[in-house]
């Protein structure tokens, strides 16, 4: 019972911060849901792993802290110049008050749709089709290249509760591959964003030369 | 460990090869590593290939079956091809024929080269790994090995290109993955090995309604990287802004990988008893995709933008060919192989005319024959190829898809597939006549001297021609020898 209880309001957090992240005016603040995303997650692992005792939900786990937790910030917070983090977005492609009921209205479709799909992950299984639609909606409404590598991280964090759901059945290498390739994509993110900066602007209104 | 595990180790060999040597000879590690690769798959082939039938790989790591065959020989002939041809490309820009504004730059030459073979890498892992995670693995690296040589020249214009297609790649991934992560939840039993061989065996377990999702966002996911609409924005402007070798590494083998993920899953859902809704969701996004694309070649101006919405337009006949049953399968390899061998041959091309005019701008290419005569006439035939003119192997291969489409019982489709055709067919005939006819332009006779055709340049050309020449000449003979053998018993 306790297990099912957590899962559902820790789902529910990573769905509710996606949406907080998807109209937040600052890339810090975007950060600050990430980080909090990623702790529920976190959270998540570390119940299964205490639950099943397995060593590779252990592994699966340190990665997890490893990679999402450690060092996908570092990079950003290296390379990321604070000029940048903390600029101000003032200018959204949609009101954030229509973002919020779009988002929650792909949540609503997800959360429907998983129920009749996915059995008993339904509940894990809606909350991240839900933070992923949410996300990648985020990432298509915004004016900013760097909120949208935010969004791409919290569609991430998404997937992440589904793998957790399932993860007794995959092999952990396949988890620890998912945390490596989402940190190259963070790299190759933050490299281009410093090159954007330079060249002129990160704003995406701005990025509109190659046509056709 | 296998001949196929080979293929993997090479590159990876090489990698580590290229900061062992100076710099000054990093350019050539690539050919040789890739030219092995040719020979250890000639030896795969010789010695297991004809005594096992389809099969070359018994090993629960690699997969080598004939979808992964023919895609992973399009990978180690088109990447061979492109890496010859970035050493004159690339020394032509850094080395020692470089501009005299642009210095000799050997670190960025070691980048370049370096890339390039984590981006080969990375195609040859994505067709030969047996595990559905490792081969969605290796297909996200092929798209982020790559953004850094989208990127390489490092302008406004590149930046740009560089960060739609990394964002539509990462968002692509991530649908993927879920459709993955999805079937793997729906699935009653564990899939410890999680290899293809496994998800096709038990797919017949799996309910319906989860392998449907889980197809149409595999389907989502993957078609943004193999350029099917509606997801295939980023192509034009990725393939026109990369260097022209990675403009055909991307075009001519990265979209074949992703497509390779799609068929995969399509092979599952057959299994699984759900061909049908798979068929059909990917013959609809090959009308649309071909439709659009061939549409859009009419209102382009610049080569490489063509060249990247006809990719697209191929991909999109690979999709409806594996969408109408064995013989439109047939087609879709034969289409997959032809376009990798053109159209990587037509970028190469595109990189003289860009070195020719100084600029991919059409509007200022005339006359190319006059002034540089092979680089000219190949381009001429490499446009009648891509166009789908006989007596090259695009012609057969979508010939076939048509066929496969009347057999299907459903003519209507092959009408309008040939009004798209037909409409693709005089765009690139009408670019071809432009560019390669006429009084050459001020642009194409003032900068002719120093660009040269070198055999670095001649060679990859010349094979590619030859070998799509080969398939629209030998192959029709080859198929009715073969079921002339087949009648008689």
């Amino acid at each position: 019972m306790w297990w099912k209880l957590l899962w559902t309001w820790l789902g529910l957090l990573v769905f509710l911060l996606a949406l907080f992240i998807g109209v937040a005016r600052e890339l810090r603040t975007c950060q600050l849901g990430y980080l909090l995303q990623t702790a529920c997650i976190v959270v998540l692992y570390g119940a299964k792993a205490l639950h099943t005792g397995d060593a590779d939900m252990w592994a699966a786990f340190a990665g997890l802290v490893v990679i999402r937790g450690g060092l996908i910030p570092i990079i950003i917070r290296w390379k990321l110049p604070p000029v940048l983090m903390d600029a101000r977005e003032n200018r959204f492609v949609a009101a954030p008050t229509f973002l919020l009921m779009a988002f929650c209205v792909l949540g609503a479709v997800s959360a429907g749709v998983a129920t009749v799909w996915a059995g008993r992950f339904a509940v894990p299984f809606g909350f991240a089709l839900g933070t992923l639609l949410a996300a990648l909606a985020g990432v298509a409404l915004t004016h900013q290249a760097g909120q949208q590598m935010f969004g791409l991280l919290s569609a991430e964090n998404g997937i992440d509760l589904a793998v957790a759901a399932i993860l007794s059945r995959i092999p952990v290498g396949v988890d620890d591959l998912i945390f490596v390739d989402i940190a190259l994509a963070t790299m190759l993110s933050v490299v281009l964003l410093v090159r954007l900066k330079a060249s002129g602007s990160t704003r995406l209104h701005d990025l509109r030369e190659l046509r056709g | 460990m296998d001949v196929v595990g080979w293929l993997l180790v090479v590159p990876l060999l090489g990698i580590g090869a290229m900061y062992l040597l100076p710099a000054s000879r990093c350019p050539f590690v690539p050919p040789v590593v890739t030219a092995l690769n040719i020979a250890l798959m000639g030896v795969n082939v010789g010695v297991n290939g004809f005594a096992h039938g389809p099969s070359v790989s018994d090993s629960p790591w690699w997969s080598a079956d004939g979808l992964s065959a023919v895609v992973t020989a399009i990978t180690l002939v088109v990447g061979f091809t492109a890496c010859v041809y970035s050493v004159r490309y690339i020394r032509g820009r850094t080395g020692p024929h470089a501009p005299a504004e642009r210095p000799r730059n050997l670190a960025q030459e070691r980048g370049y080269f370096t890339l390039l073979l984590v981006f080969y890498a990375s195609l040859v892992a994505a067709t030969i790994v047996q595990n559905v995670f490792f081969t969605w693995g290796a297909i996200e690296l092929t798209a982020l090995s790559s953004v850094l040589l989208v990127d390489w020249h490092q302008t406004r214009l590149t930046h740009e290109a560089a960060w739609k297609y990394l964002v539509i790649m990462i968002s692509g991934g991530l649908l993927a993955l879920f459709g993955l992560v999805t079937l793997a939840g729906s699935v009653d039993l564990p899939l410890m090995g999680a290899t293809w061989t496994d998800l096709a065996r038990v797919a017949r377990h799996v309910p319906a309604t989860a392998l449907r999702v889980s197809f149409a966002l595999i389907l989502a996911g993957f078609g943004a990287k193999a350029g099917l609409v509606p997801f295939n924005f980023w192509l034009p402007d990725a393939h026109s802004q990369a260097p022209s070798p990675v403009s055909a590494m991307l075009s001519g083998i990265k979209l074949n990988c992703a497509m390779y993920g799609i068929l995969r899953l399509q092979q599952v859902l057959h299994a699984g008893g759900q061909g049908g809704f798979a068929d059909a969701a990917l013959g609809t996004l090959g009308f649309l995709t071909v439709g659009m694309s061939a549409l859009m070649t009419v209102a382009q101006t610049d080569v490489k933008r063509l060249l990247a919405y006809s990719s697209a337009e191929n991909l999109g006949m690979v999709a409806i060919g594996f969408a109408f049953g064995p013989i439109g399968a047939i087609a879709g390899y034969l289409q997959m192989v032809n376009h990798a061998i053109i159209k990587s041959m037509l970028f190469y091309h595109s990189g003289e005319l860009l070195h020719l005019s100084g600029s991919t701008d059409m509007r200022t290419m005339r006359g190319v024959t006059a002034v540089l005569p092979k680089t000219g006439r190949a381009w001429m035939l490499g446009m009648l190829a891509i166009a789908g003119a006989p007596p090259f192997g695009l012609f057969i291969s979508e010939f076939l898809v048509v066929l496969a489409i009347l057999r299907h019982g459903t003519p209507a489709l092959a009408v309008v597939l040939l009004v798209f055709l037909l409409v693709l067919f005089a765009s690139f005939l009408q670019r071809a006549l432009q560019i390669g006819y006429g009084k050459p332009s001020r642009q194409v006779t003032a900068s002719a001297a120093p660009v040269g055709e070198s055999a670095g340049i001649v060679g990859p050309t010349a094979l590619h021609l030859l070998l799509t020449f080969a398939f629209g000449t030998a192959l029709p003979f080859v198929g009715l020898a073969f079921a002339h053998v087949m009648s008689n018993g």
